[in-house]
């Protein structure tokens, strides 16, 4: 910061001084104009014998020009006055007031031009930047007129007004043109957020059809099976008279190969009912214990022909449980009827305990079967998949049991995990709350 | 229709159902089983047959041209000569609602298609159980 000798406060202009030079600068909206009637004002009313009033170039802001001057000899003996701490010459030197300099005390970070014309960096305007408010007012007295630095003061305000009126006129252009795009942005997510939302509309009717087509599809096929089922069962019970054994075999086939048929109906009908929101739960309080004996009763005969060791070991202390004992009882029947299939020796133990802590129940199915490979233990829950897909696969089924029982462990707030490895068997357990809370 | 029974005094059972093949295949199998047997092949006629049979069990398909199952439910169990006349609902539905609009309707019992004939029979018979002779 450089010394400074900051001149004793003049006395302020009398009110006509101030008028006449305010009505000056009131006509002026130009800094040229308004620097060159400054500056004749200055030279006959304010008895300034020499003037130079430079601006920041239009073309080079980087460069101080002489917008108007008058009997000015050279550039050593002047005084220099920069006022509005907020103009951006100020700012540019770190001043926080304005100061007025006396020759020969002039700020060092001021350089000289060849033209013994200032050069100031002011950071880059646009060209076509209005001329800023320098005011240089030169005197060969030290004291001056009291009117002027009150004056260039003026001056200075006007022409700072002057650039501050176009760069808000800048920055008005600017934000309408701002607004215009955000308008613009704005109206095209609208457009974009109303496209979505029929897309939206649009899937959910589509996935309501597909629901709906789904549903009438499967009775529209179990109708006509309705009746292959029934005359088979009829014929295979001698209602027409007894069969051959041959023609019994092949009733039977056509009978296990209708159940299979109405098996995959039935589960692609409730995997629809499900997606669709339309599978009802139909709470109620019972007992674990005695659903798994019905459902290895009801499997027995599977059970029988596998020749594994088939066993439950149950938790004595398993409490009722509050849920749809159908869904419960459908869950484990495929699971138990997945490790059926998949194991070809050794044992499935059902197992159930419950956690206090956690008011839950684990009801397992654990196999020695062929285990799944880790990186297919994701795949086995998605509709449809099997770890083997493949038309020349070794075991059949729908691929959805187990979409189905994920799905329906969700729907009483439980979930189904899996441990197993290739060779080693499987172990599925159903997490149950013991408590299913009406959604 | 179907010919007379073996016995007269055997329940008379009537099988309303649209579809041909799958009525007249209960109509077999019950008659098979030692009922007699009435059919209809929508809801305006199981009403009627209703009223001048007096069956003691009716097999009543839901989704039924002319009239439906539910409505012919509806006009039977609202008349005293065939309100105690019991009426098994029988659909391929198995949507959600289809049970319930079927008791609100007034069905005494309720069988999801397919359903084997000697299912049908077992529950016709379980339902006579419980009714009195005097129906």
């Amino acid at each position: 910061m450089p010394s400074t000798a900051a001149l004793p406060s003049p006395p302020a202009p009398g009110p006509e001084a101030r008028l006449a030079f305010a009505e000056l600068l009131l006509g002026c909206d130009e800094a040229r104009a308004c620097a060159e009637a400054a500056v004749t004002w200055l030279v006959h009313h304010a008895h300034v014998h020499q003037v130079l009033c430079l601006a920041p170039c239009e073309s080079d802001s980087h460069c101080l020009v002489p917008l108007a001057s008058h009997g000015l000899p050279c550039a050593e003996d002047f005084v220099l006055a920069l006022h509005d701490t907020k103009h951006p010459l100020v700012e540019a030197l770190q001043w926080t007031e304005p100061r007025w300099f006396h020759p020969g005390q002039l700020p060092t970070e001021l350089p000289m031009a060849m033209t013994g014309l200032f050069t100031l960096s002011l950071g880059s305007t646009a060209p076509g930047t209005p001329a800023t408010g320098l005011l240089l007012v030169a005197s060969p007295e030290p004291q001056l007129s009291p009117d002027a630095p009150w004056l260039a003061g003026h001056l200075g305000m006007h022409l700072t007004r002057l650039y501050k009126g176009r760069q808000l006129a800048r920055l008005e252009a600017a934000s309408t043109e701002l607004a215009a795009r955000v308008n613009a942005a704005t109206e095209e997510l609208a457009t974009q957020n109303e496209l979505l939302r029929r897309q939206a509309i649009q899937l959910e009717q589509a996935s309501a059809a597909k629901s709906q087509f789904l549903a009438n599809m499967s009775h529209e096929l179990r109708t006509p099976l309705n009746a292959i089922l029934g005359y088979t069962n009829m014929l295979l019970q001698g209602v027409n008279g007894e069969l051959a054994p041959p023609q019994r075999r092949s009733l039977s086939r056509i009978d296990s190969n209708g159940r299979h048929l109405l098996e995959i109906i039935n589960e692609i009908l409730d995997i629809t009912r499900i997606e669709a929101g339309r599978m009802p739960l139909h709470l109620s309080e019972f007992r674990i214990p005695e659903l798994i004996q019905e459902v290895m009763a009801e499997l027995d005969p599977i059970i029988v022909r596998s020749k594994l060791a088939v066993s439950a070991a149950l938790d004595p202390n398993l409490p009722p449980v509050h849920s749809d004992r159908q869904k419960v009882k459908q869950i484990v029947v495929n699971l138990l009827s997945n490790a059926l299939k998949f194991t070809h020796e050794g044992s499935i133990k059902v197992l159930a305990s419950y956690e206090v802590p956690t008011a839950m129940l684990h009801i397992s199915v654990a196999d020695t079967g062929i285990g799944i490979d880790p990186i297919h233990q994701e795949k086995i829950w998605e509709d449809f998949q099997q770890v083997d897909s493949s038309p020349t696969r070794a075991y059949g089924g729908t691929g959805l049991g187990l979409s189905i029982c994920r799905r329906l462990a969700a729907m009483l707030d439980g979930r189904i995990s899996l441990k197993s490895a290739v060779g080693q068997g499987s172990t599925f357990t159903l997490h149950l709350p013991r408590r299913t809370r009406r959604t | 229709m179907n010919s007379p029974a073996r016995n007269d005094t055997s329940p008379l059972v009537l099988i309303v159902d649209d579809y041909q093949d799958a009525r007249e295949m209960y109509a077999e199998y019950l008659e098979f089983s030692g009922f007699r047997v009435a059919e209809a092949r929508n809801g305006l006629e199981a009403v009627e047959k209703a009223f001048a049979l007096h069956p003691a069990v009716i097999l009543m398909d839901l989704s039924l041209p002319v009239m439906d199952g539910w409505e012919a439910t509806r006009r039977l169990k609202g008349d005293p000569r065939t309100r105690s006349i019991p009426v098994v609902a029988l659909t391929g539905h198995a949507l959600d609602g289809h049970s319930r609009e079927a008791q609100d309707a007034g069905c005494d019992a309720y069988v999801t298609k397919p359903c084997l004939p000697d299912a049908l029979v077992r529950e016709v018979q379980r339902v006579l159980a419980t009714v009195s002779p005097a129906a």
